[in-house]
């Protein structure tokens, strides 16, 4: 799974879910997004943070990449005692460009909103297809 | 569970037009969003309101959907937008949705384009200053 080799990562998995990649799961996510930052005692700020940091990955997993065979995207969360990061797959190849658009442009700033939210974003791509990951640090 | 958002009837206030939307704007309501506004500047209006000062959350597909309104008003002469949104989260936001409206619009470059006014009044006063 090009999950797996995206991440490769010794970060203990929290949850792995499959998500119908449908408009109206994005409010499950964010709220599962939540509850998890704020076990891992994210504070308020930084847990809204990470909530629309992931929900622009999962929407851009749902608008621009591919779901699995059965329709599902996939999100991870993983955890060490001082990162907690969240990966979102598809099976597409499809990259957000990341230079500074048109400010009147009505498209192409889920990744900039990404980068300003949250400590780290990766994007790894195969043949597989794509893993983002969006991590946030403790303090 | 699914987004949570209200959408209530448009108001023409001295030929503004007002779209108010609370709750959760993100890419399973933007659409909603797209349709009305760009039904009222099919109408004619140029000036419009969005108020937001119940909105919850919102992403980029929300603003792309606005900063696409202004530029169709640009491209066809002239026309504002002003949204309204507290620097402050909305009364009853839950806690993942703490992020303000003005600060997501800040964050993606875009309060240029739009005025960000703190409350209804203001965005009327704005508005009918630009017309």
């Amino acid at each position: 799974m090009p999950f797996d080799t995206a991440v490769g990562s010794p970060a203990p998995v929290v949850w792995d879910l499959g998500l119908l990649a449908e408009p109206s799961q994005l409010a499950i996510a964010r709220r599962r997004v939540a509850e998890t930052s704020r076990q891992f005692r994210l504070d308020d700020a930084r847990t809204s943070d990470l909530v629309l940091a992931v929900n622009e990955a999962l929407t851009n997993a749902m608008r621009h990449g591919r779901p699995d065979r059965i329709g599902r995207i996939r999100i991870k969360a993983l955890a060490t005692p001082e990162r907690l990061t969240f990966a979102i797959c598809d099976y597409g190849v499809f990259i957000e460009p990341r230079e500074q658009l048109d400010p009147l442009s009505s498209g192409g700033r889920g990744f900039h909103l990404m980068s300003q939210l949250v400590d780290e974003v990766t994007v790894h791509r195969d043949t597989n297809g794509t893993t983002v990951t969006l991590s946030k640090e403790r303090t | 569970m699914t987004t949570f958002y209200v959408l209530a009837d448009d108001e023409l206030i001295d030929e503004i037009a007002v779209i108010t939307i609370g709750g959760e704007l993100d890419y399973a309501v933007s659409p909603q969003l797209r349709e009305r506004m760009l039904a009222q500047i099919a109408a004619g209006h140029r000036r419009l309101l969005l108020d937001f000062s119940t909105v919850t959350f919102i992403d980029s597909t929300a603003i792309g959907v606005i900063v696409g309104a202004v530029a169709r008003l640009r491209a066809s002469g002239d026309g504002a937008v002003a949204v309204v949104c507290g620097d402050e989260p909305a009364p009853g936001a839950a806690a993942e949705d703490l992020s303000s409206v003005r600060k997501i619009f800040q964050i993606a470059g875009v309060d240029a384009a739009v005025a960000l006014c703190g409350s209804r009044e203001e965005a009327l006063s704005h508005l009918s200053a630009a017309g």
